[in-house]
């Protein structure tokens, strides 16, 4: 079989050819019928005849299509343009068909009435309505005297078009209330000689003589299980097409009970329509209930008449008596009594042979019945469905409404339900009142209103409640508000809208209240009272909603080109104090469910927007774009089962909604128990673990952004959980060795500690590479925030000399003699260049500097600290450059000071020379007391090593005079340990007295000449950056070594 | 033991209220209840259910049990059952008791609910006795009996234990003759 082309929408969908068999038109639930030119048509002509097709049938250059306005109507093949009606019901017409010649049609409904009309005076020439349902298929009799027809009170009947006198009424179908409810459609066929009627029932075809009307054979084939839902006769007669409700398709030899040929429906769905190609009879089209069309390519050839006559001839009851009797009592068209006394005779010659076939059937049927009831249960479960999202096409933009209203329509019903309290109306003939609930008593006390004005909008806030009618009628539209929290006596205030303008929606704040009316417009009022703010909205409006400071506007942007999809925009704005103004989302879209509608527009109890449409999806506005955080259909029990929304809590992660049984708004009686639902991202695999935690931190990581970008403080508990998320994530990428995975994770942790808390775990778990990689990236990340804050900081201090500059400039002529005598020292005017090198140098100096005048030589003493000191010193000889071979926990540390360093920025300006200036605090408190100096780096490193090599220098290099100076002093050091111990003693006690020397004249030096600090400084800094390398690499391995076991015993102690 | 202590343990049970106060955390030693936020369903002991309500405080939500629906099926299943069937709270009939005496307005069908569990009560105190009746009858030593809550345990305990202590001695007086009649009557 041939892919399915997809005709129309989910529903029923009938199809048929037209006269020249290279045409075929298709009707379905999407009002239109399509016309295909030949089965292998892609491009077709669609003509909109309604909101749903029922029906079609060709004849004479015209087709026919029973659309739901229940009527029949004529339109022009193939340009389909309308040449009016058939006839019209006082409901749906769902069956109707056209006598060969296009003489007469035969109608029924879903008012149990079928309608006889001719079609050349276009009138009704019988009306049959013995019917007790409606009727579900209709069947001419081919010479135009008879017709059947099946109808949902379970019955085929079998009447006189021209009289309708019921000639046979079979108690064959099970009854059901309505056509969607039917197990089956039971489209019936004649014979092409109209001797025998054909009804599909269950899975069997019963065939009834039309003489008797008595059903006189069933066929029926092990292969056809379920009911039939449609049957066609070829053009021949010969052979009989059939459908069945769970998408067998198969023909039958009808007269030889043979099954020729068996297809089955990819998708097993229910056949809905079936017809030959009047010109090929291999081909066979057929329409499903998803609006399909398909065709069957038939093993069947045209027909053969031999093969026919056969199977008349071993056809039992087919026999020649029969044959003359019907040929005459047709062709006479003689009285029916006759012919039934004709029949009785003949009856009693055959009754032997119905009866032998009847009883040879009878266990069969019997067995069936079980596996019909069966069949019977699952239709009525599928039924429903198909039927349901048969909506129209195009349906009507979504009228405005309130969040957390019920219908107007409703005697008793939620104005609104929110979280400050509850509106109810109760509309009767003798009583139109309003009552006013509190959640919270201490808000204010419960409110009933006789609700003189007919308002039927209300809003409800912590402050204030809002009315509004629609102003139909007489009257114009009219705004009240009841501020019951004024502290003045006058709580009420109103307002009546304009000529012309009719509020359409409506909402209160503490602050302010809004209402949009039908010519577009927004107006806001201050709570009080006072008309503020007045604008127009691109659209007319779907929902309003406010909470505090912020309204959120739904309004129609246009028409979706998608069919059934609204086309929505969002407006969100602050209205704050005064005439403050802001508009945070500018009609941006409004992302909808396919062809939903919205159902609940508002704010979370913290001030995040959110909306749910009537598929159940929640969603709220991260950033810019609009994230589904729950669907609450999936958590309902049953499957007409709604929950509907009342608020919401970011922080608690709570929906809170109300479920109603079958419905989708609750009843005001009894009174509706709240029900509490998580909030939940959705994501792919949620069964697995992976995806919980992925689930987890999603969600934890919207709502503290969302909680952050709001300004709600006491937000820890939500980021401590992002953070926990992050952590698990991490570890179970770790445990599951996916390590590209778990560095993934790592580059979703924006804190450091967690990273260091990460490259811990690592360890822990012996995953050294992830390790590495983690600390890598530590590295690089480190580097990348240095480098952002330079980039910064060099903004700052732009910023900050133009500003000095400026400020210069305005009091130069002032300040000019004092210049000299610059009392302020941030204040130097001249050239921009000079500024900036005074300045860079003065913010180095300012943290120390004035502080503690030792410290700033802190960074010269590093190679004398020992012992103890071993890990502060690591910190410092930290390359800034990234290194794979740094070891792990001296970033730990080094980034845990981090934060400290970059508070203070000016004096981290130049890098890491200077970083860290508390540990400089400790380390140069201890130097002092050791007696170093700080201003003489060089000096310091005067050991007896350097005393006795500048002594014995020149006899060294005399020694090797083709030694370098590097291998000199090598080749010295160990000429210096070959010496024995006493000789080096002597150097030993030199150096020493030699450094205490050197001490005191420094400090003594450095107190006398405070002013020359600067030069010094700078000469400081550039000394150890020479330095530093050198030592680095002698002495890195050995202390990497160490304070690696050191933190590897402490990681594996944690 | 008096039915009040066991309408006491009863008291201990869990249900549903709607506050229209908001309050924090209450710490208790038996347990935190809370917080109340107005409008919003918490889950509280019996007992401040019963206080909160007399003080207006909140609205009951009916435990989901108490409804005609569910009620009537447990009624026909105790009807159907030669045994006792499982009740859907072990102290249906105290908690019923307590919320249709304060809460009436917070339970819809109020009076056929009572009528029901009434019903319940009374087709499961007379398949108590009944069994009873056969237990003695028989002559056991012991039975067992499923499904039975403390209040209908309390009900018989006091008479039946008694009453079988009571025929234990006058069963010991026939078969052991005059030496147990006389240790009991003197």
């Amino acid at each position: 079989m041939k892919p399915l082309k997809l005709a129309h929408r989910d529903g029923h969908t009938s199809v048929c050819y037209d006269t020249s068999g290279s045409f075929i038109l298709t009707g379905g639930s999407d009002g239109k019928v399509c016309i295909w030119e030949g089965k292998d048509d892609t491009d077709t002509t669609t003509v909109a005849v309604g909101e749903k097709v029922f029906a079609v049938a060709f004849q004479g250059g015209r087709f026919f299509a029973a659309t739901d306005e229940n009527t029949i109507r004529i339109h022009t093949f193939p340009d389909g343009v309308g040449d009016g009606l058939v006839t019209r019901f006082t409901s749906p017409c769902r069956c109707f068909c056209i006598s060969e010649d296009g003489s007469l049609l035969i109608a029924g409904a879903d008012d149990f009435k079928i309608k006889v009309i001719s079609m050349e005076e276009n009138e009704c020439i019988c009306l049959y309505s013995e019917h007790q349902a409606p009727i579900l298929s209709v069947s001419f009799d081919p010479t135009k005297e008879f017709a059947a027809s099946a109808s949902c009170d379970g019955t085929v009947k079998i009447w006189g078009i021209h009289d309708g006198t019921t000639e046979k009424s079979l108690n064959l179908l099970t009854k059901c209330s309505e056509p969607s409810q039917a197990k089956s459609l039971c489209q019936m066929c004649w014979s092409k000689d109209g001797d025998f009627l054909l009804i599909p029932v269950q899975n069997e075809i019963h065939v009834c003589l039309r003489s008797s009307w008595e059903v006189i054979k069933k066929i029926q084939h092990s292969d056809v299980k379920e009911a039939i839902n449609t049957m066609v006769m070829s053009q021949d007669g010969t052979y009989l097409a059939f459908g069945c409700v769970n998408g067998e398709m198969g023909i039958y030899h009808w007269q030889d009970m043979k099954l020729i040929d068996k297809h089955s429906h990819p998708k097993r769905l229910s056949i809905t329509s079936m017809s030959w190609n009047p010109k090929n009879q291999s081909e066979v089209a057929f329409c499903d209930n998803s609006g399909q069309l398909g065709f069957l390519d038939t093993v069947v050839a045209t027909s053969k008449p031999s093969d026919t006559n056969q199977a008349a001839e071993n056809n039992a009851f087919n026999d020649a008596d029969d044959d003359d009797i019907l040929a005459s009592a047709n062709g006479e068209g003689a009285d029916l009594d006759e012919i039934n006394k004709f029949l009785d005779d003949g009856d009693e010659e055959n009754s032997i042979d119905i009866g032998s076939i009847k009883r040879s059937l009878l266990p069969e049927e019997n067995d069936n019945d079980d596996a019909a009831s069966v069949v019977s249960s699952k239709i009525e479960d599928s039924r429903p469905v198909q039927q349901g999202p048969a909506a129209p096409s195009f349906p009507p933009v979504q009228a405005p409404f309130q969040p957390g209203s019920t219908p107007e329509h409703l005697s008793n019903r939620f104005m609104v339900w929110n979280s400050v309290g509850i509106i109810r109306q109760y509309v009767t003939d003798d009583e139109n009142s309003i009552d006013v609930e509190f959640h919270d008593t201490s808000t204010h006390h419960a409110l009933h209103i006789d609700n003189k004005n007919d308002f039927e909008m209300a809003d409800l806030s912590s402050q204030a409640v809002v009315f509004a009618s629609h102003g139909a009628g007489d009257g114009p539209s009219k705004l009240l508000c009841m501020h019951f929290g004024s502290w003045d006596s006058h709580k009420e205030w109103s307002y009546d809208m304009p000529e012309g303008e009719n509020i359409q929606a409506i909402t209160v704040s503490d602050k302010w209240a809004a209402l949009a009316t039908d010519s577009r417009t927004i107006r806001i009022f201050s709570i009080g009272g006072l008309q503020r703010h007045v604008f127009t909205l691109p659209g007319d409006v779907v929902s309003l909603a406010s909470h505090r400071d912020r309204l959120l506007v739904a309004y129609h942007r246009g028409l979706s080109p998608i069919p059934g999809d609204q086309c929505m925009g969002v407006y969100l704005m602050r209205i704050g104090q005064g005439s403050s103004f802001k508009v945070i989302v500018n009609g941006e879209a409004l992302p909808l469910s396919r062809a939903s509608k919205l159902a609940w527009l508002g704010f979370s109890d913290e001030g995040a927007p959110f909306y749910m449409d009537v598929e159940g999806i929640v969603r709220t506005q991260d950033k810019h774009c609009w994230v589904p955080v729950a669907n609450t259909r999936q958590l309902v029990k049953g499957k007409s089962d709604h929950y509907w929304l009342v608020s919401i809590s970011l922080k608690q992660q709570q929906i809170r909604c109300i479920p109603c049984k079958g419905s989708r708004f609750p009843a005001t009686l009894p009174r509706p128990a709240l029900a509490v639902l998580p909030l939940q991202m959705s994501l792919c695999d949620m069964e697995s673990e992976k995806s919980k935690y992925e689930e987890a931190y999603q969600r934890n990581s919207l709502i503290s952004r969302s909680l952050a970008y709001l300004h709600i403080e006491d937000c820890e508990e939500i980021n401590k959980a992002v953070r926990e998320d992050l952590m698990k994530l991490f570890a179970f990428a770790a445990k599951s060795e996916r390590d590209f995975r778990a560095l993934e994770v790592c580059e979703m942790m924006g804190d450091q500690s967690l990273l260091q808390i990460a490259a811990t775990y690592a360890m822990r778990l012996r995953r050294m590479q992830l390790a590495e990689r983690v600390n890598e990236y530590i590295n690089t990340r480190q580097q990348q925030q240095e480098e952002d804050d330079e980039i910064n900081l060099a903004e700052e201090e732009f910023n900050a000399e133009n500003a000095s500059l400026r400020h210069d400039e305005s009091d130069e002529e002032e300040e000019c003699e004092t210049m000299d005598t610059d009392s302020q020292p941030e204040q130097i005017s001249g050239p921009c260049l000079v500024t900036k090198v005074e300045k860079s140098a003065k913010s180095i100096e300012r943290p120390s500097g004035r502080l503690n005048p030792f410290k700033v030589t802190g960074s010269a003493d590093r190679k004398s600290v020992k012992g103890t000191q071993i890990f502060d010193k690591m910190e410092k000889t930290t390359p800034k450059a990234s290194n794979i071979f740094v070891p792990l926990p001296v970033s730990i540390k080094k980034s845990g000071k981090k934060p400290s360093g970059n508070q203070t920025k000016l004096g981290f300006s130049k890098g890491t020379k200077t970083a860290a200036p508390e540990i400089k605090n400790e380390v140069a408190s201890q130097n002092i007391d050791e007696g170093k100096s700080e201003n003489q780096p060089m000096k310091k490193k005067a050991s007896a090593f350097d005393l006795w090599f500048e002594a014995n220098k020149e006899e060294i290099r005399n020694a090797h005079p083709e030694e370098s100076d590097e291998d000199l002093v090598q080749k010295a050091a160990e000429d210096f340990r070959a010496m024995s111990k006493e000789d080096r003693q002597v150097w030993v006690q030199k150096a020493k007295s030699e450094n205490a020397a050197v001490t005191t004249s420094e400090a003594a030096k450095k107190r006398k000449m405070p002013t020359e600090e600067n030069e010094h400084q700078k000469a400081v800094r550039e000394e150890p950056k020479r330095i530093k390398t050198d030592p680095e690499l002698g002495k890195k391995a050995p202390l990497s070594q160490s304070t690696n076991a050191k933190l590897a015993r402490f990681a594996k102690s944690d | 033991m008096d039915p009040s202590e066991v309408e006491f343990l009863a008291e201990k049970e869990h249900v549903k209220i709607v506050p229209n106060f908001t309050q924090d955390t209450i710490y208790l030693i038996s347990g935190d209840i809370g917080p109340f936020v107005a409008g919003l369903p918490v889950c509280v002991p019996l007992w401040l259910a019963v206080n909160l309500k007399q003080r207006q405080k909140c609205r009951v939500v009916p435990p989901d049990w108490m409804t005609l629906e569910v009620l009537q099926e447990k009624k026909q299943a105790e009807m159907d059952s030669r045994f006792f069937t499982e009740m859907p709270s072990p102290f249906y009939i105290e908690i019923t008791q307590l919320l249709l005496q304060c809460a009436t307005d917070d339970i819809p069908r109020a009076d056929e609910i009572r009528t029901l569990i009434k019903d319940i009560w009374d087709l499961r105190i007379a398949k108590l006795r009944s069994s009873v009746d056969v237990f003695i009858k028989s002559e056991e030593s012991h039975a067992k009996l499923n499904f039975l809550t403390l209040m209908e345990i309390n009900t018989v305990r006091e008479f039946l234990t008694k009453g079988l202590d009571h025929m234990h001695q006058l069963k010991s007086n026939l078969n052991g003759g005059g030496m147990a009649s006389n240790s009991q009557f003197l």
